[in-house]
């Protein structure tokens, strides 16, 4: 019977799939790009280390990097265009961007008028210890520990909502990640919640530390629901830069070998 | 579990869904304590579902003391088809602001899809290719009814209106030039509309995005620049109360303003160029301020100096502005994380646990 209500649940979920996406009769965006030869991404480069200008004026980032190999995929050069982060889907959908990058999350509310791609990273907070922690096992293993954070934070919000489901957890609240790191170093805590950069630095900068995400953030592109074939395109892209290595090579470049593999598992037993 | 008893428990949710959102009382008449009554908060229950939340929200930012709220009420949402209102939603956070005894700033906005054409243009059938704040002159009218409708609606519970929302900037502009004169034409019906709906609202006109973008330039225009233009073309007849963004970006509260310089006290500049357009008798709300406390946006600062900064400005508006009513901090709380740096902006998490920015503010209201 259970496999009858799968079946069932599959093909309504694949019916309403079907009818929502828009069926254009035709990619005028993707005709276009073809023309030019040019991919126009929209970036926000006020987020470094993902996008940033340097003191010339050049792109430079981790997500600008990525585009670039994207372009390359798909033999196109890319080109970029400076937005706001809010404007960075509005860009693609008005036809000034060919495709938004910029740290950019899947929003449920925009789905109608852009499509996202399949996550390139997970930027969500992370657990920093000197023990090898595993998904599995963080709720039993928080019992007793001392985590620290940095006030305000994130990472501040998760251990308050921890410590409500155990008394025995104690978090030291500290001004920035530094701190963190130092009260790591000095086993002062017995791990860190911290953000995705600063986790991944102090696993660069003390090879004993270990990190894992606490939450699932991901990263993904987005280009306007008119043009799906672009859409395919960069998801082809995207698929084959993670099996050919050179996308989990530029997450090793950026963040560290721990960074290299993309990982979307769940904490399990935490809220 | 057998699939007709899957069947039976959703259809017995369906049915209870309403009826428990009916069960929720309104509760009994608050007012708000505060020593510093110019602490307003621009909340975001646009899209928040469950009237339990906006109950909850709207607790918090009353017990936090502030006297008023900036709340966004999308045209889109409560006529998305023409002619056809629905205030459900609107009700429900005006009835409820009402009973915490909060003062509503009510932000007009959002371009439903049929009003992004002329009547005279087809919607594209691959689906519509304007955003949301894309409004063609020949609907400027539309705009003004539905104004009309809100006040007239909310008159006695809805003193203070805003129309836009940062014209300067050209996503503000459905991603056009942005257009001074153009913009003081929809702000001449917009008035109109507001006023015919309730000659005693006070219409809050400006709203304009500190930024320092050249004439020409694809993204937006230089703040003054755009009001100046403003002034020329009319202004000042569309608006009762000025309302102006003033964001810290970093920068400390009390930094001495500058024309080309993006910081708290750019109010100063501002207020200097209404007076100077014959306007000084008129005041000023600083409908939205803050500092942002993420990690990495370049424009921002830490999250113990965020909580500085913004005490700082409450007190600095209060001792040194007369002319200045509130000072609004962009925003109260999400309904979701946004999981991007505008999360860092908020003072209460979405599942309501009070950041320590929150707790200062309690703090600060509740002394002299």
């Amino acid at each position: 019977m259970r496999a009858k209500i799968s079946a069932v649940l599959v093909m309504l979920i694949g019916t309403i799939v079907l009818i929502a996406q828009p069926v254009p009769q035709t990619d005028e965006i993707w005709d276009s790009v073809q023309a030019r030869g040019t991919l126009v991404f929209a970036v926000d480069a006020t987020f470094p280390p993902f996008s940033a200008l340097d003191g010339n004026g050049n792109y430079g980032g981790f997500d600008v990097e990525l585009a670039h190999l994207i372009a390359a995929e798909l033999q196109l050069t890319p080109q970029f265009k400076l937005v706001s982060f809010d404007s960075l889907l509005g860009s693609t959908v008005v036809r000034q961007a060919d495709v938004a990058i910029s740290a950019l999350v899947p929003q449920p509310t925009r789905t109608e008028e852009v499509f996202f791609s399949t996550p390139y990273f997970n930027a969500g907070t992370r657990l920093v210890t000197h023990d090898k922690v595993r998904y599995t096992t963080v709720a039993a293993w928080l019992a007793g520990k001392t985590l620290v954070v940095e006030l305000g934070s994130q990472g501040d919000v998760i251990a308050r909502r921890w410590q409500k489901h155990d008394a025995t957890l104690q978090v030291v609240r500290v001004a920035n990640n530094a701190e963190i790191h130092n009260a790591l170093q000095n086993g002062i805590a017995d791990g860190g919640l911290t953000d995705v950069v600063a986790a991944f630095e102090m696993t660069i900068d003390t090879a004993s530390l270990h990190t894992i995400h606490v939450e699932t953030v991901p990263y993904v592109l987005a280009n306007a629901s008119q043009a799906p074939t672009l859409h395919a395109a960069i998801e082809a892209a995207l698929q084959q830069l993670e099996e050919n290595g050179e996308l989990p090579a530029l997450r090793q470049k950026w963040f560290g070998t721990q960074a290299r593999a993309l990982q979307f598992d769940v904490v399990e037993g935490l809220p | 579990m057998k699939l007709r008893h899957v069947i039976v428990a959703f259809v017995a949710l369906a049915y209870s869904w309403p009826l428990t959102d009916k069960l929720i009382e309104v509760g009994p008449q608050h007012t708000v304590a505060s020593a510093h009554p110019n602490v307003c908060f621009h909340t975001r229950l646009t899209d928040e579902v469950e009237t339990i939340k906006i109950q909850k929200t709207l607790a918090l930012v009353r017990e936090a003391g502030a006297t008023a709220i900036v709340e966004y009420f999308p045209w889109a949402y409560v006529e998305a088809e023409q002619g056809q209102y629905n205030w459900y939603h609107a009700d429900r956070i005006i009835d409820i602001a009402h009973q915490n005894g909060i003062t509503v700033i009510a932000r007009i906005g959002v371009v439903p899809a049929w009003a992004r054409y002329a009547p005279t243009e087809p919607i594209p059938s691959t689906g519509v290719d304007r955003t949301d704040t894309y409004l063609p002159p020949e609907r400027y009218e539309d705009y003004a009814n539905y104004i009309a409708a809100f006040t007239e609606r909310y008159q006695d519970r809805v003193d203070y209106v805003i129309a836009w929302n940062e014209p300067n900037l050209a996503l503000e502009w459905g991603f056009r030039q942005v257009d001074p004169e153009e913009h003081v034409a929809l702000l001449k019906a917009a008035y109109a509309g507001a006023k015919r709906g309730n000659p005693n609202v006070n219409v809050l006109g400006g709203a304009v995005a500190p930024t320092l973008e050249p004439v020409g330039s694809p993204n937006g225009m230089h703040d003054l620049t755009f009001l100046e233009r403003m002034y020329a073309a009319g202004f000042a007849d569309t608006y009762d109360i000025l309302a102006i963004h003033a964001y810290g970006l970093g920068q400390p509260h009390a930094q001495a303003p500058d024309p080309q310089r993006l910081n708290y006290r750019r109010v100063e500049v501002v207020r200097d160029l209404m007076v100077a357009n014959g306007d000084g008798h008129k005041q000023v709300a600083i409908t939205e301020s803050g500092w942002n406390d993420s990690s990495y946006w370049l424009y921002a600062t830490n999250p113990a100096d965020r909580i500085t900064q913004t005490l700082g400005s409450y007190a600095y508006a209060e001792e040194n502005w007369p002319w200045n009513t509130w000072v609004c901090s962009w925003a109260f709380r999400y309904p979701q994380r946004y999981y991007s740096y505008f999360d860092q902006y908020a003072f209460v998490a979405p599942d309501f646990e009070p950041l320590p920015i929150y707790l200062a503010i309690k703090d600060y209201t509740q002394s002299q």
